[in-house]
């Protein structure tokens, strides 16, 4: 799955703690590409840069319909695994003859804003039991723990295949089994961060204060927590965009004819030696989504650590 | 002696315990070991001792951040349990020793203030919370600008002010401070404890005040309680205490307190060369 | 710079210190965290070098000692360790020096050591580093140094882990690492700032005995003017990057001839000070970066006068007494009359 290529970790600043966690589960390297980047060119400037990036892409898919030359189901027969620069298809077209670049842009669609969708559940939901469980402590601290234990023990990777198995494929699903298994990770980095702010004097001294716990959670603790959490959700949506190719790549994906990344790049498989580009548009396709999404991440590492 | 504003009887306060994954029962580290003390109105009153004396586990339980094994706590003759009324919580205030820690990061810090007196109901609206933490700030020496400020602008010093307007926010009659100035720098530490003394003394308030220091408790209470491994091993007027300490542990640590030779500098004629100065 | 090496360094002087620059980043125009620190050490004297957080005593330590953080550097200067050029030093003399020639000991006792290595081995290993000796010489001279640091039974406690003793009995292990390969000089970062203040007298007790006994130089610093009262010969005042005054302790305490040492004498509560003597110093120390070009003390000086805001340099006031206080002979008139 090493889409993208890595740099040393010598050559980055002392990782933060959303980094170290990134980096323990992350097996996309390219990640750090974009933080390097990120520290050359200053905050805002990556943090622009990312965000012009996604919202293209983001713009992209929302005009679909508009803005792709051709309807990306549609064969022609006549004119299959065209090169790119074919007069009428740019990049080319598949084996099928559908248009290539029409494909990409339904599939920007289907991977970037289905994995924007699918993070959102698991991360309002972990994000809450976590500073809920860290801060309170007690008894449901001790349960949370232990979910998140048995379910981080397993690979996230096999779980969540194996839950699309049983749900069948489907976009519902993604979204399903995403938020079922990845929720733990938000809790898990939430209940952290909150056990340690729980026990700051600033929490104390509005706690002596008389200010209720919910407003205490609210404005004391989540603004000084949360950064850890939407930095990881940067890197979390890559993960899922990795994770809704591999399905397609495994034929699990999003059901055909509707076009994403992953499915592109399985199809394109017994065309590499020749027509090697069905496999690498769609590939740059994804790095670039994973470059915009690390580049917003180190944006907001830099401007939000800044307290 | 005036009738005590908090009495403090038979204070036990223990960690760890319960029970392990068999059940059995697990050693618990007695931190407080069954202390009492008392404060008067308008009294400033010291607990002193070195780290780990249970001095701080103290204090919380007085401010109500740490729940008692044992004993009872009384305040003006009501006894304080772990559910406090409003109006019980707001008469004890503590002021925190990290000047770094102890401020809302990503508040502004009059927002922090507003938002106190905004939730007791010390403030109708938005306009009078910001009247009065005007004048709170005006009380502890700093500009009404500052706060539009979030705690990183400010310096060790001036962020213990903030901490000691917040707490005097809620109108309290007991303050608790713990180590106040230990975490400051030398040339800032007396500008901080003259605030204290001179609000402790124009605002008629009580104080429960934690230090290890027995030199910067000198300079603010009137009486000391000294503590060692959990319990009080000495009390007395800290003039007592300096000049005749009783118990060994308490010679120990006058022994360590700072000493230094006296100043042959004429306070009278420096004064007369700062005012020919005129700065 | 006039006059040849050998006639700059001073014949059985241990340390010397003259004019050191310690920059932050590699460019010229960064901040200098000390912008102008001369001090010295002789063998047998216990030096303090006593200021607030942000004068630089740290990293003028630390450049000493040839151990500053990444990034930080001197600038210009020089500092003499017996014959060792240090700034100008190469790896080998950098090893003799640290180790060798300096001894360093640390704030925080338990970072010092090694967590799953027992004491006895921590220290007869630091006394293999530098000099060819056996094993079983190595653990001798270990044991010895633990009677040295007071431990009852040196034989036994050899064996221990850090974890097993206390903060202070850390601290005495961490100072008989630091003297295993026989430094002629201690350098001591506030020692004492992470332990009890019972446990304070012992450590520094030790600190002093050490330097008449072994004849060696003892550098120590530290925030607490009463630590430096209990124990230095001398007292090296540093404030924004700068050595300010220097001078025996006692004079310096009881005398001050710097305005910053004035003020601070008479902020610091002491077992006989009142709040009603306590006179509190305006303002804060300036930051790095911000130290006005004259004298750094003068916005927060109840003294100074306009030419304060020229640029002074420590100049010998009287034998043995440097100052950096344009004032310093209107403090020298406030000394009560009756001492003068």
């Amino acid at each position: 799955m090493s889409v993208v290529g890595g740099l040393p970790n010598g050559t980055e600043g002392p990782p933060t703690s959303a980094e170290v966690e990134v980096e323990a589960r992350s097996p996309l390297r390219g990640m750090a590409v974009g933080r390097v980047v990120g520290r050359r060119v200053g905050a805002n400037a990556s943090l622009v840069i990312g965000l012009a990036i996604i919202g293209a892409l983001l713009l992209i898919g929302a005009l679909a319909g508009v803005i792709s030359p051709h309807d990306p189901v549609k064969q022609e027969i006549g004119n299959t695994l065209a090169p790119p620069g074919t007069a009428g298809h740019i990049l080319g077209t598949d084996q099928l003859g559908r248009d290539t670049l029409s494909r990409l842009i339904y599939g920007a669609r289907n991977d970037v804003f289905v994995a924007l969708g699918a993070l959102v559940l698991p991360f309002v939901f972990g994000t809450l039991v976590g500073i809920v469980a860290g801060y309170r402590g007690g008894w449901f601290d001790s349960v949370m723990v232990g979910v998140i234990d048995v379910i981080i023990a397993f690979p996230i990777l096999v779980l969540l295949i194996a839950l699309v198995f049983v749900l069948g494929p489907g976009v519902k699903t993604i979204i399903i089994s995403v938020a079922l298994i990845d929720w733990v990770v938000y809790a898990r980095l939430a209940r952290t961060a909150a056990r340690r702010e729980a026990v700051m004097e600033y929490v104390l001294a509005a706690q002596v204060g008389g200010i209720p716990t919910w407003r205490i959670l609210g404005r004391h603790v989540v603004p000084n927590i949360i950064s850890q959490s939407i930095i990881y959700a940067m890197s979390d949506a890559v993960l899922i965009i990795l994770f809704i190719t591999t399905l397609g790549f495994l034929g699990l994906g999003i059901p055909p004819p509707a076009s994403d990344w992953g499915t592109m790049i399985a199809e394109a498989q017994p065309y590499i030696n020749n027509q090697w580009w069905l496999a690498v548009i769609p590939g740059i396709a994804i790095i670039v989504a994973a470059f915009g999404l690390s580049l917003i991440a180190d944006g907001l590492a830099q401007r939000l650590d800044a307290r | 002696m005036p009738e005590p504003l908090l009495e403090v009887r038979g204070l036990k306060v223990a960690f760890g315990g319960g029970r392990d994954a068999l059940l059995r029962r697990k050693p618990a580290f007695e931190a407080v070991r069954g202390i009492d003390f008392s404060i008067a109105k308008g009294e400033a009153f010291a607990l002193v001792g070195e780290s780990g004396a249970g001095k701080s586990t103290a204090a919380r339980c007085v401010v109500g951040l740490q729940r008692p094994t044992d004993g009872t706590i009384t305040f003006v003759g009501a006894p304080l349990g772990p559910r406090r009324d409003p109006a019980q919580r707001r008469a004890i205030q503590m002021v925190f020793q990290d000047p770094f820690g102890s401020l809302s990061p990503r508040m502004a810090v009059g927002a922090a203030i507003c938002e106190l007196l905004r939730v007791n109901g010390l403030a109708e609206d938005k306009a009078a919370a910001r009247r009065q933490a005007t004048e709170l700030f005006a009380l502890v020496g700093l500009p009404e600008s500052a706060l539009d400020q979030r705690p990183r602008a400010f310096s060790g010093g001036q962020r213990q002010r903030i901490g000691i307007a917040r707490a005097l926010a809620v109108e309290p009659t007991l303050l608790v401070a713990d180590e106040p100035v230990s975490a400051l720098d030398v040339s800032i530490q007396a500008s901080v404890l003259i605030l204290l003394k001179r609000l402790q003394r124009e605002l008629g308030l009580s104080m429960l005040f934690i230090s290890h220091d027995l030199a910067v408790v000198k300079q603010l209470c009137d009486r000391v309680a000294v503590m060692n491994e959990g319990e009080i091993v000495e009390e007395g007027s800290v003039q007592e205490v300096f000049s005749r300490p009783r118990h060994e542990f308490t010679r120990r640590l006058l022994a360590a307190t700072t000493d230094l030779p006296r100043l042959e500098i004429s306070r009278a004629r420096l004064v007369q060369a700062e005012a020919a100065v005129g700065r | 710079m006039a006059g040849s090496p050998s006639e700059k360094r001073g014949a059985g002087r241990l340390l010397a210190v003259r004019d050191l620059r310690v920059g932050v980043g590699p460019q010229e125009d960064g901040f200098d965290p000390v912008s102008d620190a001369s001090l010295h050490a002789d063998r047998g004297e216990v030096v303090g070098v006593v200021g607030e957080s942000g004068s630089g005593k740290s990293l003028t330590l630390r450049a000493i000692a040839a151990l500053l953080p990444p990034g930080v550097a001197v600038r210009s200067g020089d500092v003499d360790v017996g014959d060792i050029d240090v700034v100008h030093a190469d790896r080998r003399e950098v090893h003799r020096l640290r180790g060798g020639a300096v001894g360093m000991v640390f704030q925080e006792p338990m970072t010092a050591l090694n967590p799953t290595m027992r004491i006895g081995p921590q220290i007869a290993e630091a006394a293999r580093a530098h000099r060819k000796v056996s094993r079983v010489e190595a653990k001798a001279r270990a044991i010895e140094l633990l009677g040295q640091m007071q431990f009852t039974e040196p034989e036994r406690r050899y064996r221990l882990y850090p974890h097993e003793l206390s903060g202070g009995m850390r601290q005495r292990v961490v100072i008989a690492i630091a003297l295993a390969g026989d430094p002629e000089l201690l350098l001591c970062d506030e020692p004492t700032t992470a332990l009890d203040a019972t446990v304070t007298m012992r450590v520094l007790g030790l600190i002093t005995g050490l330097a008449k006994e072994l004849d060696i130089g003892i550098l120590l610093v530290t925030h607490d003017l009463g630590v430096a009262a209990r124990v230095c010969d001398r007292i090296v005042v540093m404030y924004a990057g700068r050595v300010v005054e220097e001078g025996p302790a006692v004079a310096i305490l009881r005398r001050p001839r710097h305005a910053y040492t004035l003020a601070l004498l008479q902020a610091v509560p002491t077992r006989e000070s009142t709040i009603e003597a306590l006179r509190a110093i305006p303002g804060s120390p300036p930051k790095v970066g911000e130290v006005p070009s004259g004298c750094p003390f003068v916005p927060r000086c109840t003294l100074a006068e306009p030419a304060c805001e020229q640029p002074v340099s420590l100049v010998e006031i009287a034998a043995g007494r440097m100052s950096a206080c344009r004032r310093h002979e209107l403090l020298a008139d406030l000394v009560e009359a009756d001492d003068a």
